[in-house]
């Protein structure tokens, strides 16, 4: 995978891979804005914040602004932090709310202690991992963004970090540094079982930690069922004794149907009509 | 679906992102060629544009206000100038505060007032340094010099301050940093943050 060039962040820095044709995409392309916004979305249950009380957030590589459009539909107050202008500029035209700001995370996040009740990143903190220049270290630039994004963060609140990791190593670098910086908490992973559904959150807090919550559609894998062997009633019969069920067969269609609520898909739900057969009617 | 007919009450086009058979107002699709019924007020309403559609949104619609509020521009408000320090390296602990601000153009744009939440701030903000900042551009007459004890009751106090803090935008200038020198320019309302390899 390392080099392939099919991951944008190999294929150069942050602020010269968004360019203006990139950042163009972000305001055009309606599957790119529906995956940000639902992602961001997640984020911002995820951050757990106080019922009817207007917060005010870190939006960490906020781009062209679609999470910060989330946020400000929740009634919250945001200041956005990224180093691409061309992204900015499309934000500046888009006519977003909150506060804007160019800037290197890596460098550290410039505010003072206590700021901010929460903040969110989207897709942001994996570019934290390349070193673009002679002079940047991953592991130091990654430490300095955490330490410092702990001290901008008021007791008792959350950062969730929406990631898409390259490899477990470079996981393990990112929590251990983190970790490092005082941060509790951890990985939030919904869907696990889909490949392209699959979103790692990572679930930092600030001081009295809280309960991690659950990733979405991860039931089956997680929790004591899946631990003990399974008890049931019903006799073995041929059919499962030989594995699969019979293709376009009812239990076929439910086997199918359940595999793909698995992997958090819409799935109608199962009735008594389910892989029944539409029939001419005279 | 198979071999049905939907009547649009029925059917709704999926923008609106309803069910079908739920009950539609009839605003969802006032946008889409439906005859829109006259509005008693004659305020132009806000136009969304989303899929190649031009949208009209009813005032009665959640998007309308956030679109009335939207026709402002991101710029540098008080507040964030208020939290905002110096990140440069090998300043002594708590130093680079409070930025000074050289503004070469200021913008007001009025922002819907949120007594909650400029309450909240006010513990977050630091008094002398707003003081400061909205002498320098010229707002500052309206402050008093200490957040009276009883400001969460005393809604024109935070009226005027939320003026202050959300409504004056400096859209051209230079934020200084008081211990190393260093400037951050901010052009078009961005206060450019990013620093020299050297320097970080």
């Amino acid at each position: 995978m390392a080099g392939s060039g099919r991951r944008p962040e190999h294929r150069g820095p942050p602020e010269l891979f968004y360019d203006a044709a990139e950042a163009r995409k972000y305001t055009q392309n309606s599957r790119m804005i529906e995956i940000q916004t639902q992602m961001s979305q997640r984020a911002v249950e995820l951050l757990g914040l106080a019922e009817d009380q207007p917060c005010f957030l870190l939006d960490v590589g906020c781009g062209s602004g679609l999470s910060g459009d989330y946020i400000s539909e929740e009634g919250h107050y945001w200041v956005g932090m990224d180093i691409s202008s061309a992204m900015l500029d499309v934000a500046v035209e888009r006519e977003v709310e909150g506060d804007l700001l160019l800037a290197d995370v890596g460098h550290g996040i410039p505010f003072r202690p206590g700021t901010f009740d929460g903040c969110i990143s989207i897709s942001a903190v994996q570019w934290l991992c390349n070193a673009d220049k002679k002079t940047h270290s991953p592991p130091k630039r990654l430490y300095r963004f955490f330490s410092t994004l702990y001290s901008a963060l008021a007791r008792g609140s959350r950062a969730v970090l929406q990631l898409y990791p390259e490899n477990s190593e470079q996981l393990e670098l990112i929590t251990a540094q983190a970790m490092k910086a005082g941060f509790t908490g951890g990985m939030v992973v919904d869907y696990p079982n889909s490949a392209k559904a699959k979103k790692f959150f990572l679930c930092l807090f600030v001081g009295a930690s809280g309960v991690l919550p659950k990733g979405l559609g991860a039931e089956c894998t997680d929790g004591e069922e899946s631990r003990q062997a399974k008890f049931t009633n019903e006799r073995t019969r041929f059919k499962n004794a030989k594995g699969k069920s019979a293709k376009k067969s009812r239990d076929w269609i439910l086997e199918k149907k359940e595999r793909r609520r698995r992997q958090g898909k819409e799935v109608r739900a199962d009735t008594k009509y389910t892989g029944r057969k539409r029939r001419p009617h005279f | 679906m198979r071999g049905r007919y939907f009547t649009t009450a029925e059917y709704s086009p999926t923008l609106t992102g309803r069910r079908r058979n739920q009950s539609v107002p009839e605003a969802s699709f006032l946008g889409f060629g439906f005859p829109s019924r006259t509005l008693p007020n004659s305020t132009p309403r806000p136009e969304v544009v989303s899929n190649g559609h031009t949208r009209r949104l009813d005032r009665q619609s959640p998007g309308f206000r956030r679109e009335r509020s939207r026709r402002r521009c991101g710029r540098m408000k008080l507040l964030t100038h208020n939290l905002l320090t110096s990140h440069v390296r090998g300043l002594r602990p708590g130093g680079g505060y409070p930025l000074g601000i050289q503004a070469t153009e200021v913008k007001l744009s009025p922002v819907d007032f949120n007594a909650q939440f400029v309450a909240r701030m006010v513990p977050k903000v630091q008094w002398a340094a707003l003081l400061q900042a909205a002498q320098s551009l010229g707002h500052g007459s309206d402050l008093p010099p200490e957040p009276a004890p009883g400001y969460e009751s005393d809604e024109d106090f935070l009226r005027r301050l939320h003026h202050v803090l959300l409504e004056v935008e400096v859209v051209e200038g230079i934020l200084r940093c008081p211990d190393s020198g260093h400037e951050f320019p901010i052009t078009k309302g961005i206060p450019n943050m990013l620093l020299a390899e050297e320097e970080t």
